[in-house]
């Protein structure tokens, strides 16, 4: 049964059997169960991911629903987590899952991830993403930051050894003072999906991280080759200053 | 001096042209490439302390001095919805 499952995709010459095998036997940790998060989980567990950890302080709401995986009308007011949690069972009964109901804190990061083999974006702010890059530095976690923003979608596969890290790209970016951000419903979809292959080409290890700019409108993509700083206070000088707040 | 620079997203799209010829001062910083451009299209210019600069590949700040042979790209904010 469990061939049959996946035969689909045992068949495309990128991935195969040997990602398969990569893909079932590592840890992957997702920040945010809302429009990236959800999709990112969907298609994780339907591929074949065994060990799943979700991290959301959340509840499901209406305004969600347009640009979310697996939730419907019915899980307004729950948990995202502890409901997409019972979504993902349903695709596979099987799945470990470590569903955590918090926000994800400096003093949590480490409790938290630090088993994760591999960490995917699904959040809404800035700070988030610098703690998640300290911790990916800190334990040299892989992760793959993504945003959204109306039609525009932007993704960076962060390998922490090799690569430039998030502070590397931009040190000192500040949360955006624009609340209720416009974000198009099918746009996390296609945001989470690119995020998918490069986790997936990290995890092969065939990945050359670039910086990707996806408008899905016009359908334009653009890839920036940035490089390490050799400056940068965190993948350089391990200075961790958002694990220590 | 004259600098072609490179613009990224949807910077490209509103410039219709990956790149931009510029004229700025021979001791330009970085600052004096963010003003010409948001000179040029007003409409970026709510970006100008968020937008990502790079010289030579790496992100720079804009206080950092550049030359006439080096490679500057701008691109939007790394956008943060979720
Ligand atoms: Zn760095």
């Amino acid at each position: 049964m469990m061939n049959n499952r996946f035969i689909r995709q045992l068949t495309v010459p990128e991935f195969g059997e040997n990602g398969q095998k990569i893909l079932e036997s590592n840890h992957v940790g997702i920040i945010g169960c809302g429009g990236l998060g959800s999709h990112l989980a969907d298609f994780f567990v339907r591929m074949g991911v065994q060990t799943l950890t979700i991290i959301d302080d959340d509840c499901v709401e209406l305004s969600n629903l347009h640009r979310t995986a697996l939730y419907t009308e019915k899980d307004i007011g729950t948990p995202k987590t502890t409901t997409l949690s019972k979504h993902l069972l349903a695709i596979n009964p099987r799945l470990k899952i470590h569903a955590h109901t918090t926000r994800l804190t400096a003093p949590n990061t480490e409790q938290l991830l630090a088993s994760c083999n591999i960490i995917l974006d699904g959040t809404d702010n800035i700070p988030t993403r610098y703690l998640v890059n300290e911790l990916s530095v800190k334990h040299h976690i892989p992760w793959v930051y993504a945003g959204v923003y109306s039609t525009i979608g932007m993704i960076l596969a962060i390998i922490p050894a090799s690569g430039p890290c998030f502070s590397c790209v931009h040190p000192t970016l500040s949360q955006p003072s624009e609340t209720n951000i416009p974000v198009i419903g099918h746009l996390p979809a296609a945001v989470a999906a690119i995020q998918c292959s490069e986790a997936l080409k990290i995890l092969l290890g065939t990945l050359s991280p670039k910086l990707i700019i996806y408008n899905l409108w016009t359908q334009q993509i653009d890839h920036l080759d940035i490089q390490k700083n050799p400056d940068c206070p965190i993948c350089c000088k391990q200075q961790f200053s958002y694990l220590k707040k | 001096m004259h600098l072609t620079i490179t613009l990224h997203g949807r910077y490209k799209t509103l410039a219709g042209s990956s790149q931009l010829k510029i004229t700025i001062p021979d001791n330009a910083t970085i600052w004096h490439v963010i003003d010409t451009f948001i000179h040029q299209y007003p409409e970026v210019a709510k970006d100008k302390s968020r937008m990502m600069v790079t010289k030579n590949h790496s992100y720079v700040s804009p206080d950092t001095p550049i030359h006439k042979t080096d490679s500057i790209s701008i691109a939007p904010p790394l956008v943060s919805g979720g």
